[in-house]
This record gives structure tokens, C-alpha cells and sequence, in this order.
């Protein structure tokens, strides 16, 4: 297990009101509340960004980087750009207008994923085709790579062998610039403009490489204001850009490929199939690793709804984004993608330069031992706990369901086993079971006992009050505490006769000795209050149902 | 049923419950990646469970399917109350199937489920009456 990974989602602890709707969305089960706040298990992260997405308390974000610091840090800055961006903004703004803007904004250049799109959408078929293990699953979205990783290592052989757009594309601009700048690779700096925290963490944890060729990052959300002032104020004029952008359709398509139905790269192919969504995404690995998708060869899987236009850091709606993009491409030629270079794309594939050449490992999280005699040992023990837990999966505890409560338990990742709503059905029983007696009342009440000391234990279930003895006599339920300005000893034959628990005599009454002995033969308690009856029966009815 | 060599689980199937079939075999893969078991065996396990499970929801009037696992090896038995099997050497021949069209238009009742259950399985063994009863019994070393 990493230890020391790095993940691009962070909490604010300060925003956090310990909600749990993020507890519920986390499709890894990777967040805790503790005091109150969400907490991040690390190795069980997968960065997906479902939580940002949902958390209305803006507590969870991203760790981007910002314009300023990375223009310091390289000498030549150059921003990559995913399609998802043109689609933040209304179409009368070009593509090629919004790269002039980012460039405006302190890039020496800028350029989108097309070629690395372009490279993969030539290849692909073929891969696709020699792949032994199928369907092969895309490996466009890092998010779902984790999620293989995390939750579905048996299927880590079907992913696809190539890297993705965005990192092909860094391989070849930063490669480019080199030779034509004379510059030292390390001294040039891509910033990739991010739709989602995924591609940020694989920055610096790449999946299936040695290391990336990307830099930096910034997030769409945070340069999409400053690229809007620039477009506003009519600064910039429109540069046809130096690499191969959106030209043409099939282009266009391979940008956006793993970002909806609609513009899938795949969706030409037979036996192919595009789901986006985290849970769909968890549902249909489910459903291939029970070998139900064989007959299937391809398989587009995102994270995020509508693909990477519903990204966690994106800023329009994704289906008016969906809609800008759309747009777009109806003004692009239709063109078929360019083969004249396919030799050379083989020729990257089979050197190893835009291929996973660093195999990807299981990070299994939800192992409970390592020793599989303990592991079932916990396992039976989890069992016996859940058998007892209400198993509503309500997450007031900190844990997302009541599994997860038990199983955190059992491996000592959380140290308390109160479940908040065993606690409450628990001080419901005692409150049943410690039922009040006269003495509580009088005590609590501040009564006079004038007499009947005798039956001072007698339980208190009910008040009843009323003055007229026949009434009483038809209405009042058996372990009423009775309230009656009546004095005479015909009171105490009532209570005798109906099995109340005790008289009560407001207004300090007065009551007689032929009462009041009678009382003492018979264990009915006559308690004497200062208050009227409305007072004492106000009094009584908070004692018994608090 | 725990012991303390072992841990065992039930899950209760119904009749052409296809919407709720595959949620077992599941639960039966987590638990396993759990207890920290071989992907590929894990894998196994799931689609052997998944087999039965469709084949108790299609064929039988209910049953259930059983797990226990211990540290050596794995135990499912897929019990149900049902028609039985005829004759048990053609019901494990590939592609042989007694499901109506309905059933192969989901999707299922290809023919493979029995045949696709041994594959699975190290230790596999049927037993069944007719009008009765078909109890599978498959086991996977670990």
C-alpha cells in the first residue's frame, strides 16, 4: 500500500459541518467523519472527485497550481488544453480564440489534446482487435483506472495499452519544442487546464508510466474568469495554432472521446460500449467481471456524468457544455483521420513511448488481514456486530454504512463502538424500563405527602383530572396520578377502586383525618401541591414524557 | 453457521427475480476480496455464485445459495426446490439449454451455466431429483 500518495482531493476542516453526504457518494468508501469533520483515507482515495462534486459546504477542493508560481518555476510555459474547455464558453468564442487568450494570459504557447487523440484514434482499432483479454476497458479516465485498481484488480489485463490523449500529447509537444527551441526538456513546464482532480493526482502518481510529462496544473474553474476578461476586453486576436486542432470531426471526436455518447471516439466500432458515471462505471465492471460483457470488444468507462464535461473542476453545466461542443463541430469540416502517419504511430506504440510500460498494480484496500486465517476470524466478528447494528446506513457515526461501522471496528480504525441510533433506541428502553413513581412526583413537583406514605412506590404511568366522582369512575385509566380538589374520603374508595397511583390536591386544599386515615389503610398517597390544577397537570405531563 | 475454522453466509434466491440476480455472487466477491483471497480465484468464485444464482432464478421455484470459507478452501452450494435435472451428462454439455425463448432473449439460458460452474470449480458434483430438488456443491481450493 502507498503510504505517502498524493492526492489532489483536500478537505476544509473549517467548511466541513460533518454532513455525511460525501460519506454516502464515495464510490471507495474512503471518507470518515471524525469530531465531526470528513476525513480522507488515503490509500482508499481514488481522487474521482465525486465528493467535491456533491459537498454543498464547498469543504472538499483541489490542489491546483496558480499562474504566477508556475510561470517562475520553468523557462518555456506551455498550457495543455482538454476540448471540455471550449465548451465552458459561448460559442461566439473560437476555440482558436480561447487558446489566444490562455496564451495572452502568460504561456509562451498553448495547444490542445488533438494530436494525442488523433495518435490513439488511428492505433486503437487494431490494438483493440490483438488484445487477449476482453473487453478491453479504455484507459482515458485515471479515476476509473484507481477504481480498477481499488475495487476491480481482477480486470487490470483488460485495460487498454495506450496512454492517454493528454499525456501522448505533453510527450510530443514537450519533445517538439525541445528540438525546436534548443531547450533543455527540463526546462519546459506543461500546464495542463483541468476539468477534474484525477488528472491532477496523476501528475505526480501516474498510472502505468514512469512519470508524467506534465508539470502543473490549473483547474478550469479557476482560470475560466480570468480567460473570459481577456476574451471580453477584445485583447486578442485569433491565431491559427501550430499543431493539428480542431480541424476536423473525427478530431474533435477523438478530444472528447470518454466524454459522452455523443462524441465517443469508439462509437463507430461495433461491440463497443460508453457508460460514464461513477456508479454506472461500478455497476458495468461488476457486471464484466462476471464475464456478462465477453461478447463486448471495447469498453469506454468515465467517472464523471456526461464524461469529462462533468468534471468536478469545470464550470458550465455539462449539458450546455455538451451543447457549445456540438456546436463547434458543426462548424469543422468532416474529415477522416490521417493515416499517412500510421507507420510512425505503430512505431511509438511498439517502442513503448505512448504505452503503459509500468505495470499496474492492485491496491487492494478493503483486505482485512493479511493472515487469511484472521481475515476470517474479522470476518465472523464483523458479522456478529452487524447482526446488531440497525443497518440503515445512516453515517452519523462517521462511517458510510453500517459494514463499514463494523469493519472499521474490527481493524481498529475507529476506537468507539457507539452506533448514534442504538444509542438512542437504548435511552428509549431505559426510559420504559425506569418507570416513575409517586415519590419521583412528589419529589420533582415539590409536594406535601399529607398521607399514604405506604404507597410512595407505586408506578405512574398516566394523569388524569377531574372532579366529579362518576366521571372519574368511567374514565380514568389503572397508574393515573389523579388531580382533584375533592377532599372527602369517598376520593380514596375511587383510587382504591380503579387502582390509581395517587391523589393530588391542588391549591393546598383541606383535606380531613377521616381522609386522610382512610388513605393511610388503604396505601393511597394524598399529596398537597401550592399550585392550581392546570399548574400541577402542566408540571406532570413534562415529567412523564420527558 | 460460523464456526471457527470457517465463515459462512446465505442469500436467499427467488423465482425469475432477474432484477435483484447477481446480487449474491456479488456480496460474494466482496467478502472475498475482504478476507484477502487470489483475484483470479475471487473471480472463479464470482462467476461459478453467478451461474447458480441465474439458474436457481430461471429453472427453479427458489432457493439459495451458500458460501463458507475457511482457510484452505471454498465452499458455494447452490441449493434449490425445483424441477430437477433430467439427465444430468446432457444438461453439462456446452450450449444445451431447457430455458424458453423469453429467458434466451434477456440475455440467459445459453447453455453454458453448469458447464461454465465446473470450469470454475476445482471439486463439482450435483445432486438432484426430479420434481424435487438440484443441489450443486462446488468447491475451489485456495
Amino acid at each position: 500500500m502507498e503510504n505517502k500518495y498524493f492526492h489532489s482531493v483536500i478537505l476544509k476542516p473549517e467548511r466541513c459541518i460533518g454532513c455525511t453526504y460525501c460519506l454516502r457518494v464515495c464510490p471507495t468508501e474512503a471518507i470518515r467523519l471524525k469530531n465531526k469533520k470528513a476525513s480522507i483515507i488515503a490509500q482508499r482515495c481514488i481522487d474521482c472527485g465525486e465528493c467535491i462534486r456533491i459537498c454543498p459546504n464547498h469543504a472538499k477542493s483541489a490542489i491546483t497550481d496558480n499562474i504566477e508560481d508556475i510561470k517562475g518555476k520553468f523557462k518555456y510555459n506551455v498550457a495543455l488544453v482538454l476540448p471540455v474547455l471550449y465548451g465552458q464558453f459561448d460559442t461566439i468564442y473560437s476555440p482558436d480564440k480561447i487558446l489566444s487568450a490562455i496564451k495572452y494570459l502568460g504561456f509562451d504557447d498553448v495547444y490542445d489534446i488533438s494530436q494525442g487523440a488523433e495518435i490513439i484514434g488511428a492505433i486503437a482499432e487494431d490494438i483493440i482487435k490483438n488484445h487477449s483479454t476482453k473487453p478491453v476497458i479504455s484507459s482515458s479516465c485515471p479515476a476509473i483506472l484507481r477504481l480498477i485498481q481499488v475495487r476491480f484488480p481482477e480486470l487490470i489485463p483488460n485495460i487498454l495499452d495506450i496512454e492517454t490523449p493528454t499525456e501522448i500529447s505533453a510527450r510530443i509537444i514537450k519533445n517538439r519544442i525541445s528540438k525546436e527551441k534548443s531547450l533543455d526538456i527540463k526546462d519546459i513546464g506543461i500546464t495542463l487546464i483541468t476539468p477534474c482532480t484525477a488528472r491532477v493526482t496523476s501528475i505526480k502518481n501516474p498510472i502505468g508510466v514512469e512519470h508524467s510529462f506534465i508539470d502543473s496544473s490549473i483547474s478550469i474553474k479557476d482560470i475560466y474568469v480570468p480567460i473570459l476578461k481577456v476574451l471580453s476586453s477584445g485583447n486578442v486576436n485569433e491565431t491559427k495554432h501550430s499543431m493539428p486542432t480542431l480541424n476536423a470531426m473525427p478530431t474533435l471526436n477523438g478530444i472528447i472521446c470518454n466524454n459522452s455518447d455523443d462524441f465517443s471516439m469508439f462509437s463507430s466500432y461495433r461491440k463497443s460500449l460508453s457508460v460514464n458515471g461513477i456508479h454506472n462505471a461500478i455497476s458495468i465492471l461488476e457486471e464484466i467481471e462476471l464475464g456478462r460483457l465477453n461478447n463486448l470488444s471495447f469498453i469506454e468507462i468515465a467517472a464523471c456524468p456526461g464524461g469529462c464535461l462533468g468534471g468536478p473542476l469545470v464550470v458550465e453545466n455539462r449539458y450546455i457544455a455538451l451543447n457549445n461542443i456540438k456546436n463547434i463541430a458543426k462548424k469543422l469540416k468532416n474529415h477522416v483521420i490521417d493515416k499517412s502517419n500510421i507507420n510512425n504511430y505503430f512505431e511509438m506504440y511498439n517502442n513503448g513511448s505512448i504505452r503503459l510500460v509500468k505495470s499496474i498494480e492492485p491496491r487492494s484496500v478493503t483486505r482485512l488481514d493479511l493472515d487469511i486465517k484472521k481475515s476470517i476470524k474479522k470476518l465472523n466478528l464483523i458479522q456478529n456486530i452487524l447482526d446488531k447494528l440497525p443497518g440503515i446506513n445512516c453515517g452519523i457515526c462517521g462511517s458510510p454504512t453500517c459494514q463499514a461501522f463494523a469493519e472499521d471496528f474490527v481493524t481498529g480504525n475507529r476506537s468507539d463502538y457507539i452506533c448514534p441510533v442504538q444509542e438512542i433506541e437504548r435511552k428509549k428502553g431505559l426510559k420504559e424500563k425506569n418507570n416513575m413513581i409517586v415519590k419521583d412526583i412528589m419529589d420533582r413537583l415539590n409536594l406535601k405527602l399529607a398521607a399514604g406514605e405506604s404507597g410512595l412506590k407505586k408506578e405512574v404511568k398516566d394523569v388524569y383530572t377531574c372532579d366529579l366522582l362518576s366521571w372519574v369512575m368511567a374514565h380514568a385509566d389503572a397508574k393515573s396520578a389523579w388531580v382533584t380538589i375533592q377532599t372527602h374520603v369517598n376520593i380514596v374508595a375511587v383510587a382504591v377502586l380503579l387502582d390509581l397511583s395517587c391523589i393530588i390536591i391542588p391549591e393546598n386544599a383541606e383535606i380531613s383525618d377521616e381522609t386522610k386515615n382512610k388513605a393511610d389503610d388503604e396505601s393511597i398517597p394524598l399529596l398537597i401541591s401550592d399550585e392550581n390544577a392546570y399548574k400541577i397537570c402542566y408540571e406532570l405531563h413534562q415529567e412523564l414524557i420527558r | 453457521m460460523n464456526n471457527s475454522l470457517g465463515v459462512g453466509y446465505k442469500f436467499d434466491i427467488e423465482k425469475c427475480d432477474f432484477i435483484r440476480a447477481g446480487q449474491a455472487s456479488s456480496t460474494i466477491k466482496k467478502l472475498l476480496s475482504k478476507i484477502g483471497i487470489d483475484p483470479l480465484i475471487i473471480r472463479r468464485a464470482a462467476i461459478a455464485a453467478y451461474e447458480a444464482e441465474i439458474n436457481i432464478v430461471i429453472h427453479s421455484n427458489g432457493g439459495a445459495i451458500s458460501i463458507n470459507i475457511n482457510p484452505s478452501f471454498i465452499q458455494i452450494i447452490a441449493e434449490d426446490k425445483g424441477p430437477g435435472i433430467d439427465n444430468i451428462e446432457l444438461a453439462m454439455q456446452d450450449g444445451y439449454s431447457t430455458a424458453p425463448d423469453w429467458i434466451r432473449e434477456m440475455g440467459f439460458g445459453a447453455g453454458m451455466g453448469l458447464s461454465n460452474m465446473k470450469k470454475c470449480s476445482d471439486c463439482f458434483n450435483i445432486d438432484t431429483e426430479k420434481g424435487k430438488y438440484t443441489k450443486v456443491t462446488m468447491k475451489l481450493f485456495l
